[in-house]
């Protein structure tokens, strides 16, 4: 009997150890790799763009740094951050917030490293779909005047267009650098 | 002591690891999934941050109540829109009962209500509905249905004057569908598509909107 009780066991880790290892090897992305020398140049230069992430919000102001973002409007066209809001959904659909920065601005001040975006724009879309500012514009989606603002948001996207976008998905953000790190509270 | 820690091990298995195949492989806490591994299909559900799919996991049935301010004349819509989806689920899915007694704004109050709303934003005046949703990790606590009865006519099921009017068992059984946790379906023969001109019935669940609630129901 004790025989059995101690195959059974063996058998069990085995079976958690074979779908924890089939589970990880699903999506051999940068979010995934176990090393990054396993990485092509372009996971490679991903990853430290997203490594550079310096993510800040404060009672006026959501900043997100980055050392490479001169760089990254060298090749790109623009840069935009997708705020999406946390735990509710309207016909489906979670209120999220889309911040698309210039690059053609923000290369104009070559000491620039952040992209702001001010928490009075984004409590302001409660009552218009869209703001237009100078150097950047912002566009509300399933956010609603009739409803309450969302309280808790993410930034849950970094998309860089251009000729040859790619963007730093939730999933990425969420594996590389933590669940946890571009939440924050509009209240 | 092998024993303790074959059963003790058992158990883990059985408390938090959740299932594979199209249901993805989470893990588990009670009947919540806490914890995608990999990637979840989303099977048309909304999903959280961290990629679960929200349902209302073993709570149902999902209990709707409508509120005063819907016309009585439409409960038996109201209540055959539940039916719909109970029978095509087989099983108790969702009860529906009014209750006068709630005056509840729509919010996050744990009350699953129905308002009928005469109010309605201008710029929103091209929606027949609105369904909010609200969850914790990935199990819903509340879902409300919003009816723009501003912008809109309805018609209960029976009723012969259809024209320029929105079938109010199709529309209900749409929002419904929201409520439990599904999204949009950009298939025509899903009750879960986006649009539903006037004096058109969709009010059967196609194979997609029950392949899809069998994810999670």
């Amino acid at each position: 009997m004790k025989k059995f009780l101690i195959l059974f066991a063996i058998l069990d880790f085995i079976f958690v150890g074979i779908i924890l290892k089939i589970s990880s090897e699903q999506q051999r992305q940068v979010a995934s790799v176990s090393t990054d020398s396993e990485l092509t140049e372009g996971q490679q230069q991903k990853l430290e763009l997203m490594k550079s992430f310096v993510f800040n919000k404060t009672d006026s102001e959501v900043v997100l740094r980055t050392n490479m973002l001169q760089a990254a409007c060298a090749t790109f066209a623009t840069i935009e951050l997708k705020f999406k809001a946390q735990g509710l959904a309207f016909s489906g659909e979670p209120p999220s917030i889309s911040h698309s920065f210039s690059c053609e601005e923000i290369k104009k001040d070559n000491s620039l490293d952040s992209m702001v975006t001010l928490v009075a724009d984004l409590k302001s879309l409660r009552n218009q779909p869209a703001i237009k500012k100078p150097s950047s514009l912002l566009r509300a989606f399933a956010i609603f005047s009739d409803e309450e603002l969302p309280n808790e948001w993410r930034l849950s996207e970094i998309r860089f267009g251009g000729t040859d976008s790619f963007s730093v998905s939730e999933v990425e953000i969420n594996k590389v650098l933590g669940e946890d790190i571009f939440k924050f509270s509009l209240h | 002591m092998f024993k303790a820690f074959y059963i003790s091990f058992l158990l883990i298995l059985v408390l938090f690891l959740g299932s594979c195949g199209k249901k993805g492989l989470t893990l588990k806490i009670g009947d919540q999934d806490v914890l995608a591994l990999g990637n979840v299909d989303s099977c048309n559900f909304v999903q959280s941050a961290s990629g679960l799919r929200v349902s209302w996991k073993s709570s149902t049935p999902v209990k709707f109540i409508i509120g005063s301010s819907v016309p009585t004349k439409y409960d038996a819509t109201i209540v055959k829109a539940a039916t719909v989806w109970n029978n095509y689920m087989n099983r108790g899915l969702i009860s529906v009962h009014r209750d006068n007694t709630l005056t509840n704004s729509p919010g996050d109050d744990r009350y699953n209500l129905i308002y009928w709303v005469t109010d309605w934003p201008d710029e929103q005046a091209m929606e027949q509905a609105r369904t909010g949703i609200r969850w914790d990790v990935s199990k819903l606590r509340d879902a409300d249905i919003k009816i723009n009865a501003d912008n809109f006519e309805f018609y209960a099921d029976g009723e012969t004057n259809t024209t320029g009017k929105v079938s109010l068992l199709s529309l209900m059984i749409h929002e419904m569908g929201h409520g439990i946790g599904l999204k949009h379906i950009n298939d025509i023969v899903s009750v879960m598509f986006t649009h539903l001109a006037t004096g058109t019935e969709r009010s059967s669940p196609a194979k997609v909107d029950t392949d899809s609630l069998g994810c999670e129901y």
